[in-house]
């Protein structure tokens, strides 16, 4: 049987790799579509063509598999309405009927009809009977092909309860000691498995800034916990009511005419750096807070990384260039407001 | 298998009994004879596309049945484009001027198909042409003289 490459007819002419390949099949099937294919073709033989084309062949198999689909799901409806989840005979006979009942079949309109001479049956039954039989051309194996996979060996796996209701294929439990807090941790009495440290260390990075609320996971000690509670301040016990004095906030008088300048004197300074070197100056009054906003989008690691290369001075440099430039449009911004308070819409 | 859920629970004679027997034992035949015949499409498609929709047995002369059956469709249906392609065949050519003869072989097409499934519920629309560019099959604009 000859195999066309298209309706020669009204296509204009189109290359074989062209997108017209019909979308029937999905990547999923198309192993399911091609066998379907060969049998279409071998049952167009079968019955009187000699020749066709490529589109109509592929509908017919895409309705091929359509249609096992669509008894398969009748049948298991039939068998769930019975009561049954594995489909029998008399399932598959009342779905094959449901399908035929558009055409017709011998016995329809009795209602009482036995599904065992049904005509659909006998239409099967002369079909096996007197048809010439056409086997599938070639052998396919059983598809899809499940890949056996080998069972996890590893030393887990030697220390593992068997769990009857925890299934084999969930992973193993970690090792105890991993999560299990011992206050009494001595190192000598159980063999531990070596923990693997992480590339990025935590603790290295924010040393730096001197606190040490980062600890390492798997020595946990008590003597090392307090240290770490009494270097960091955020983990301090809270200070009794009234143990230690503090001073009262001034805060500027309401009728005092503030100056645009001054209120915004604080981001003039802030755009010129987002590291800001402490003063050491304290004083008995505290100012008013302020907030500082910070116009750079560097992150902290590189600030620290070229701070510790050394390459401090040349960072300043370039530092003082972008001060002035964004000194001077903070002071241009503001000089408009000034001039235009009523048209403040972007504030 | 054979617990006869689907069979009349009219007549509990003994010669509906005995009718019923015959008919089981018919069917269980018919079964049994499915084994020695192979239909054209492989048992592993059909196993995977019913697994698919839930089908669980694992009987194979049910899948044998299924298949048999899937079979008898698509050959009911490339029979029927069979009829509708010969009757193009057989039509009287229009155009007498014409010196070719008409093609006489049987070739399935698009249309004779999308008849055919039209009667089983199928709804197969074929595009007539296809257009590469929006304007394919637009008039050329008119040159000016």
């Amino acid at each position: 049987m000859t195999y066309g490459g298209g309706d020669a007819a009204r296509e204009p002419q189109l290359d074989s790799q062209s997108t017209l390949k019909p979308r029937i099949s999905t990547t999923t099937n198309q192993y399911g579509h091609a066998v379907s294919r060969i049998s279409v073709t071998q049952i167009l033989e079968a019955t009187g063509f000699e020749h066709s084309y490529r589109r109509p062949i592929d509908a017919l198999a895409d309705v091929l598999l359509r249609y096992i689909s669509h008894v398969g799901k009748l049948s298991v409806s039939y068998a769930n309405m019975s009561g049954r989840i594995q489909c029998n005979v008399f399932d598959v006979i009342l779905a094959l009927e449901e399908i035929a009942s558009v055409h017709g079949f011998a016995g329809q309109s009795d209602p009482n009809h036995s599904l065992s001479s049904s005509g659909v049956v006998l239409d099967l039954w002369r079909v096996v009977g007197k048809e010439r039989e056409v086997p599938f051309a070639g052998s396919i194996a059983r598809f899809p092909v499940t890949r056996s996979r080998q069972a996890e060996t590893s030393q887990d796996t030697e220390n593992e309860v068997e769990w009857g209701h925890i299934p084999d294929w969930l992973p193993s439990f970690p090792d105890p000691s991993t999560y299990i807090n011992n206050s009494v941790s001595n190192e000598s009495s159980v063999p531990r498995k070596q923990m693997e440290r992480p590339h990025f260390s935590f603790r290295k990075f924010f040393s730096v800034n001197g606190s040490d609320g980062f600890a390492p996971i798997g020595h946990t000690n008590v003597e090392r916990e307090n240290e770490i509670v009494q270097r960091n301040p955020y983990l301090v016990p809270p200070l009794p009511h009234r143990e230690r004095q503090v001073s009262d906030m001034t805060i500027p008088s309401e009728r005092k005419a503030v100056s645009v300048f001054e209120t915004f004197a604080p981001v003039i300074e802030a755009s010129g750096g987002e590291i800001v070197e402490e003063r050491g100056v304290i004083s008995n009054k505290r100012p008013a807070v302020r907030f500082r906003i910070g116009v750079g989008t560097k992150s902290m690691s590189k600030m620290l990384s070229l701070r510790d290369t050394g390459m401090k001075e040349d960072l300043w440099t370039v530092k003082e260039e972008e001060m002035d430039s964004k000194k001077r449009r903070a002071e241009m911004i503001l000089k408009e407001s000034m001039e235009k308070p009523n048209e403040l819409a972007q504030l | 298998m054979m617990s006869g859920s689907g069979n009349s629970s009219g007549a509990a004679s003994t010669a509906g009994a005995d009718g019923r027997h015959d008919d089981d034992a018919a069917l269980t035949e018919f079964l049994s004879s499915l084994m020695d015949y192979t239909p054209t499409i492989p048992d592993e498609l059909v196993e995977h596309y019913l697994g698919r929709s839930g089908f669980n047995c694992p009987d194979l002369r049910l899948t044998r049945l299924v298949a048999v059956a899937t079979q008898k469709f698509i050959s009911d249906i490339a029979s029927d484009a069979l009829q509708h392609s010969k009757a193009r065949v057989a039509a009287p050519i229009k155009d007498n001027k014409s010196k070719q003869p008409k093609d006489k072989r049987l070739v399935l097409t698009m249309e004779d198909l999308s008849k055919a499934l039209r009667e089983y519920g199928v709804n197969l629309k074929h595009p007539e042409y296809f257009a590469d560019s929006p304007l394919t099959g637009t008039d050329p604009p008119t040159r000016e003289e």
